[in-house]
């Protein structure tokens, strides 16, 4: 009789902890499907759309192709959710995976770092007066932010 | 001999004189075009039992029972600066603890980017034969106090030469195919002096080595392979002359969740000397948030031959990474070594401690 009542109680946590592997692998993903993000340049600048693949290069320092016309990519840390959703969906790794990643490759072979704004308007500063760089944001900002263009969807 | 020691880092100095003047003084140069990134550790440890522990093998970093700064502590600086689109000047200029806080030249080339995918480098840059030997000194990148010293026994760290470099494109895939070729005279050799008790001069010529690795957000492999010949003058007398070389290695890591699986495999082989050398090292990290607390076993196995030569040490390292904020991480390490070489008791029986600062910049 308690070794039933041990079995149950242990079957019931399984469950529990089932559920919760569920909900948070759900919850994740629903989060990160949710967000919309899109490639943004300043309004007058001439970046051609490119594929998600070159985005990454660009952002892992490797040199970009001619037709892109993209310079150097920055990263947009003004609004974290959005900065992990583009490392997780471009990118493929972490934060901390990206961060190691970028190191090895600056003292490797010779990478440059790659420059990271933390407010709006340091970005449109620099896409302003940089017109051949590019970042990334959330669809909606990037809607209420005047002087900027969008290039392309990310996710 | 002691004028070609005083000789060395003279020269050296000159070298690295040179660099800074081409790069500085060059016409199409403007300090603005200089692209500037640099990293430092600041470590300092002590044998707790034992006498000695060898902490870094190439720049004889050594511990004793005294706390001591020098081993481990680096700083390196790289200037980086477009000379056109596709060329490019590279130059790293590193101070060691070890090696008495002189300035010395690790990398200086040119690259020349012929695409997106390929590009070639001429001139001075790390050898690649471990995972870890071209950013071996950067230890931000890692979550050691420094890279297991067992496998990272090597006496030449760097070559003159040409290196090409693949890229592709390849899905979520990194790939980066490496074909190098180049020599390295290294003067009164740090390890092999330390080691031998003598003024050893060492020339690896005729490298050529291959290095092929692949990587996503799980998982990295890496294979390196490098074929040479070897020039030995131990007190002015030649030891050692075109004796042929190899090494070959494979390293595989692994992230699950918070988990990291570091392994790394690697066998050097001088047949004509008898010497077989066989280094492995197995890791495993957990990241909870900015903390990493981490164990490693490595070893070195160096067979018996028939000079009497032999070795065989273990480590096994416990420690602590605390991701402080973005750029900087604080470490903290405990290393047993265990000595079992017969004939060449590299240094013994040791355990220690080490506390650290890696910061980038």
């Amino acid at each position: 009789m308690k070794l039933n009542i041990i079995n149950h109680r242990f079957t019931h946590l399984v469950y529990v902890v089932l559920i919760l592997v569920l909900y948070i692998f759900f919850l994740n993903d629903s989060y990160a499907q949710n967000s919309g993000g899109v490639l943004v340049v300043w309004e007058s600048s001439q970046v051609q759309k490119t594929s998600i693949l070159e985005i990454r290069r660009i952002y892992l320092g490797l040199p970009s192709s001619k037709e892109s016309l993209i310079k150097k990519p920055i990263i947009n840390s003004s609004n974290l959710t959005t900065y992990k959703i583009f490392l997780k969906n471009i990118m493929h790794m972490t934060e901390k995976g990206y961060r190691r990643k970028i190191v090895k490759r600056i003292f490797r072979q010779g990478g440059e770092k790659v420059k990271e704004v933390k407010n709006i308007t340091e970005l449109i500063d620099h896409l302003k007066n940089n017109l051949n760089d590019i970042s990334f944001m959330d669809k909606e900002t990037a809607k209420k932010t005047k002087g900027l263009k969008v290039v392309q969807v990310l996710w | 001999m002691s004028l070609n020691a005083g000789m060395a880092p003279l020269s050296r100095k000159i070298k690295l004189c040179s660099a800074l003047m081409i790069l500085l003084f060059h016409g199409n140069l403007a300090l603005a075009d200089i692209n500037l990134s640099g990293y430092a550790s600041i470590v300092a440890g002590r044998v707790i039992d034992g006498d000695k522990f060898l902490a870094d093998y190439p720049k004889t970093g050594v511990y004793d029972n005294d706390w001591s700064f020098s081993p481990d502590t680096s700083l390196g600086v790289q200037f980086k600066t477009d000379i056109n689109e596709q060329l490019d000047l590279v130059i790293q200029v590193t101070s060691n603890g070890a090696s008495g806080y002189d300035l010395e030249l690790d990398w200086a080339y040119i690259s020349y980017q012929f695409n997106t995918e390929f590009s070639l480098q001429a001139g001075r840059k790390r050898l690649p034969l471990y995972y870890y030997s071209d950013f071996f000194d950067v230890g931000y990148a890692y979550y050691w106090i420094r890279p297991p010293a067992d496998n990272y026994t090597w006496q030449i760290s760097n070559y003159n030469g040409l290196s090409l470099l693949y890229q592709p494109e390849l899905a979520e895939w990194d790939v980066l195919l490496n074909l190098y070729v180049g020599r390295e005279d290294s003067e009164d050799n740090e390890l092999l002096s330390m080691l031998m008790s003598a003024s050893v001069d060492e020339t690896w010529k005729n490298m050529l080595g291959f290095v092929a690795e692949l990587s996503k957000d799980w998982i990295e492999l890496r294979a390196t392979y490098m074929q040479g010949e070897l020039d030995r003058t131990v007190n002015d007398l030649i030891t050692e002359q075109n004796v042929k070389q190899k090494f070959s290695g494979i390293s595989a890591n692994f992230y699950f969740y918070n988990f990291s699986i570091l392994s790394e495999f690697n066998q050097y082989r001088r047949d004509q000397s008898d010497i077989h050398v066989d280094t492995q090292m197995l890791s495993v990290g957990y990241q909870f948030n900015d903390l990493t607390p981490h164990i490693t076993h490595s070893s070195f196995l160096q067979e018996e031959n028939l000079a009497g030569g032999d070795e065989d040490h273990q480590t096994v390292s416990v420690g602590l990474r605390w991701d402080f904020n973005k750029t900087t991480a604080l470490k903290i390490q405990y290393d047993k070594v265990r000595d079992k070489g017969a004939n060449i008791p590299v240094l013994e029986d040791s355990d220690s401690i080490s506390l650290g600062m890696d910061l980038v910049f």
